[in-house]
């Protein structure tokens, strides 16, 4: 009977004329965009339009997935905000989406960003909104807008609305000063947390973005600290003998787990940070650090020298059923999860080469994204398809070899550097910015 | 005259009763049931001409097996028989490959009895000319692919554990069926167009899964007039979803793929088409 059917509908669909095909590549190009920005009768709002559209211009472009045409070369060079744009002309000129922007100031002081979203090739309308905010907010708003257009294009959300953490390394002769500094993802708002009187090493953001956790030699040792962002504020966590480091919150704000080491070994301790009550995670004679919980807070990832070389080992968040998931040769250390789950990254050492990989939680899948000197300390933005880490670069001679932060597409494509005033290291990406 | 009324009637009923038996005597001996050896005779000599073609291709083979053992003189009835038709022969061949695999793995006394039932299946299907083209597509697009994958990627084994995972089944017999209306060279530049055109943002969250079908009506400058999916789950409210099948209809709507590469002489052919955009050969 089966075969009678496929007969009858194989015979059918010969009949009617249709057939089907499988294609199952594609290129991996930069979507071509065009930005179309209205412009008014005052040159305040002017500027501010033109300041804006850059930021947008500029967030989508550095991920590597769009590509902007040459206003010179639109053939429509405005478009009212209501009517759809002349889509034969921009596939004249390879355009495939634009973007129309109307970017004003309200009579009660406030910014105001209208945008449309047009797919020129199949002549559909896919975003079409109005955001407004207090103009100190001017910049987070123009971010907004270009996560809203990534997130309609990419099925994924945007990650411009966040900002970085990260430590500053500036050297004076034999002296070198490391300072804690935060800033917005594109490099703006630049601020210093911290004087650079002490070393301070691994930075990382609390889930709500109000704390963050470090490591600092104020007290000669180094030991795990909290700052408070809200009121500059630092604290030491606990009053461990020995060191303590690779401070890292969970995904619950009061979870932090980080490393102790005394008497030669080193160990994984979780610290409640409301009751300041501690367990000790792993136990043997063998050091286990870098400690990273996974997005749901359940599972732990560390590294861990108890195979004999270090490798990545992953276990319960109480401590229990440990896993090595690490396989290959050399050494594997910072393990970071990604903030959907699917990832983890990692930082490779091989025959003298660093590397910075990624491979899936059970340890399958890995590749190698970035090498160099070094290349070391990855971490996520928060839609987990981007990471960052930090770059040093071998100098000639005696000179200081320099690091700066990169980012690059989890593909392995679209790296660049972030824009720091200084050498940079040690970056931690936050969450999305709260919004109302 | 009682008396002769009476022996009238008797007469008359003995008379109408001979007839009767006569009558049914007569029919009854005489030949009626020819209609029904007719249709018995086609029904014998289905299965019988099934046989032989079975029988034919099995002594073939256990033929041929002997005589690559005994004798050398005897391939020049090989190449007699393979010189028939040139045309048929690689028809053949690739029908008779997998045939001989089935055959060749039971025992040759009992194929003859064995395969009767599963024979007379296959044969049903051997009768219509369709099937038979199905199989013959079967194996020869399966290499068709290897070799259209090889330029594409120097990897051979991804293509077949590809095959293997992704139920090929379904995918398959309407790509044979292209071969049919299209040429494979039509159908490679349709393909490579469309790749031209297609651009899915890559690192995207299960991109592996997402499997895009569409189905698209043409119109006859070659331009595509619509775009249906036919994808029906509940991954389609996934916005990594909706991207996907967007990416994939910007593809057909894309300026180099207008208009797409299809001979202008079988508009009715591919008047209406399905596609699958599958990414994994994408995903890194």
């Amino acid at each position: 009977m089966n075969r009678l059917f496929f007969v009858i509908f194989f015979t059918l669909s010969l009949v009617r004329g249709e057939f089907q095909l499988e294609v199952t590549e594609g290129q991996r190009e930069p979507l071509q965009m065009a930005m179309v920005l209205q412009t008014s009768s005052s040159s305040e709002q002017d500027n501010l339009s033109k300041e804006l559209s850059k930021i947008i211009h500029l967030d989508l472009q550095s991920t590597g997935l769009f590509q902007f045409s040459d206003p010179n070369t639109f053939l429509e060079k405005s478009i009212p905000l209501n009517n759809q744009p002349r889509f034969v002309d921009w596939r004249l000129i390879h355009v495939q989406f634009v973007i129309n922007l109307e970017i004003n100031i309200t009579e009660t002081g406030k910014v105001r960003i209208s945008y449309r979203l047009w797919d020129a090739l199949t002549e559909q309308l896919l975003i079409s909104s109005t955001l407004e905010t207090e103009l100190h907010y001017q910049r987070r708003l123009a971010h907004l807008v270009a996560d809203a257009i990534y997130s309609r294009l990419t099925g994924e959300a945007g990650y411009f609305d966040t900002r970085i953490i990260y430590v500053t390394e500036e050297a004076k002769g034999l002296k070198q000063k490391k300072r804690l500094a935060i800033m917005d993802q594109d490099g703006k708002n630049h601020k210093y947390l911290t004087s650079g009187e002490h070393i301070v090493l691994t930075p990382r953001f609390s889930p709500n973005l109000q704390r963050i956790t470090y490591l600092s030699y104020e007290k000669k040792i180094p030991h795990v600290y909290v700052y408070d962002l809200e009121t500059g504020k630092h604290e030491l966590v606990g009053a461990f003998p020995g060191m303590t480091f690779a401070p890292r919150f969970g995904p619950n704000e009061k979870d932090l787990v980080m490393s102790q080491a005394v008497g030669g070994r080193t160990d994984i301790y979780h610290i409640d940070l409301n009751t300041r009550r501690f367990k000790k995670l792993t136990h043997g004679n063998w050091i286990d650090t870098s400690p990273c919980y996974d997005p749901k807070g359940e599972k732990i990832v560390f590294n861990s020298d108890r195979g004999g070389t270090k490798q990545i080992y992953v276990m319960d968040k109480k401590g229990r059923d440990v896993k090595r998931i690490s396989f290959g040769s050399g050494t594997y250390s910072t393990p970071v999860w990604s903030p959907r789950g699917d990832y983890i990254a990692f930082t490779k050492t091989d025959k003298r080469n660093f590397y910075i990989g990624v491979m899936r939680p059970d340890g399958s899948g890995e590749r190698l994204i970035s090498t160099g000197y070094i290349v070391e300390g990855p971490t996520w933005a928060p839609n987990g398809r981007t990471l960052m880490f930090a770059r040093t670069d071998k100098k000639p001679g005696k000179q200081a070899n320099p690091s700066w932060v990169y980012a690059i597409d989890i593909t392995g494509f679209n790296e660049r550097r972030i824009k720091t005033p200084q050498y940079a290291s040690d970056p931690a990406w936050s969450a999305p910015l709260p919004k109302s | 005259m009682q008396s002769q009324s009476k022996i009238d009637y008797l007469f008359s009923i003995l008379f109408h009763v001979v007839v009767l038996v006569s009558i049914y005597l007569v029919g009854y001996y005489s030949p009626a049931h020819k209609p029904i050896v007719p249709k018995a005779i086609p029904l014998k000599i289905m299965p019988i001409k099934d046989k032989t073609r079975l029988k034919k291709k099995k002594t073939q083979t256990i033929k041929k097996e002997k005589l690559s053992k005994k004798i050398k003189n005897k391939p020049i009835r090989k190449t007699k028989s393979s010189s028939e038709s040139k045309a048929k022969k690689t028809h053949e061949q690739s029908k008779s490959l997998p045939n001989k695999d089935k055959i060749q793995n039971k025992s040759p006394t009992k194929k003859v009895i064995e395969p009767k039932k599963k024979d007379q299946k296959l044969n049903k299907a051997d009768e219509k000319p369709p099937k038979k083209a199905i199989k013959e597509k079967d194996d020869f697009f399966e290499v068709m692919k290897t070799v259209e994958d090889l330029k594409s990627s120097p990897d051979k084994k991804p293509n077949i554990e590809k095959k293997k995972e992704g139920k090929p089944e379904p995918d398959l017999l309407p790509d044979q069926a292209i071969e049919d209306i299209l040429s494979l060279s039509e159908l490679d530049a349709l393909r490579q167009q469309i790749s031209s055109c297609w651009r899915l943002p890559a690192g995207v969250q299960g991109a592996q899964n997402l499997i895009i079908r569409l189905k698209v009506s043409m119109n006859n400058d070659r331009t595509v007039q619509s775009v249906e999916m036919e994808n029906a789950g509940s991954e389609t409210r996934d916005p990594v979803f909706v991207v996907a099948y967007e990416s994939a209809k910007r593809a057909l709507f894309h300026p180099k793929c207008t208009p797409l590469k299809l001979p202008p002489s079988k508009f009715s052919q591919w008047k209406n088409f399905k596609i699958i955009f599958n990414p994994k050969e994408m995903i890194t």
